[in-house]
């Protein structure tokens, strides 16, 4: 079974981060390497592990990096906002361990913030996360 | 749900999120293509996911990512619309205070 395990210094602290490349879908990378085209370099960040998101975030602007334009929309709801419009991409996400998976995932702003991308419950719901806090670490499965 | 969508495509377009507005504007015209033919949608695809492109309706797949693969394949790295049929769109909920929104 896929799996990565990180260890963080202080987990209560800092929480479950780790560090994913986000990169373009194979779908992407197929018409672009059929066309000649370069394929973007994957696009690295520190993304928290997040239960209470329903689905996976990534930084505002790393699509663009990427050449990627949205394949959908969809409506959110967060602390202070509801019913906020955010554009979807197709990513492939790129784990430790060369974890890879493909999810599509909104773009939001995370300024501010001492990550830059969020792993949601979307991406959860095809693992298995075991969060050992007296340790220190967690694992996550495929 | 209609009203709720118009509503938040207008507050989007305003800005008042912080948010560029062309990020829906870039779908408009799919949006409105989905938002005119919802209601047929709902008794010919319902639960399915379609694929609209350049205001047209390309078609109704079993899964999100079957259609993300077909819009790829048909219209190539270029922006589309893949959305679930459903008659209340329920939205993502975050719980926590990290997305600037």
């Amino acid at each position: 079974m896929p799996s990565f395990t990180v260890a963080v210094p202080d987990l209560r602290a800092i929480g479950p981060i780790v560090e994913v490349r986000i990169a373009v879908p194979q779908a992407v990378e197929a018409i672009l390497v059929s066309g000649g085209q370069p394929v973007p370099s994957p696009v690295s960040m520190a993304a928290m592990i997040d239960t209470g998101a329903s689905g996976t975030v990534i930084q505002a602007g790393v699509a663009a990096r990427l050449g990627l334009h949205p394949v959908g929309v969809v409506s959110i709801s967060t602390p202070s906002s509801t019913g906020v419009l955010c554009a979807q991409y197709a990513v492939r996400l790129i784990f430790p361990n060369n974890v890879v998976g493909e999810a599509v995932v909104i773009e939001a702003p995370l300024a501010g913030q001492h990550i830059q991308g969020l792993i949601g419950r979307d991406v959860l719901s095809q693992a298995v996360l075991v969060y050992i806090g007296y340790t220190n670490q967690f694992t996550v499965s495929f | 749900m209609r009203v709720h969508l118009a509503r938040a495509v207008v507050a989007y377009d305003e800005g008042s999120t912080g948010r560029p507005p062309t990020l829906v504007e870039t779908l408009k015209d799919e949006l409105r293509t989905f938002e005119s033919r919802r209601d047929e949608l709902l008794g010919t695809s319902l639960g399915k996911w379609v694929l609209i492109h350049d205001g047209e309706l390309a078609g109704a797949f079993e899964s999100q990512a079957d259609a993300i693969n077909i819009g790829y394949q048909r219209f190539g790295n270029v922006p589309f619309l893949v959305k679930q049929v459903v008659p209340v769109e329920v939205p993502q909920d975050y719980v926590s205070n990290h997305l600037g929104i």
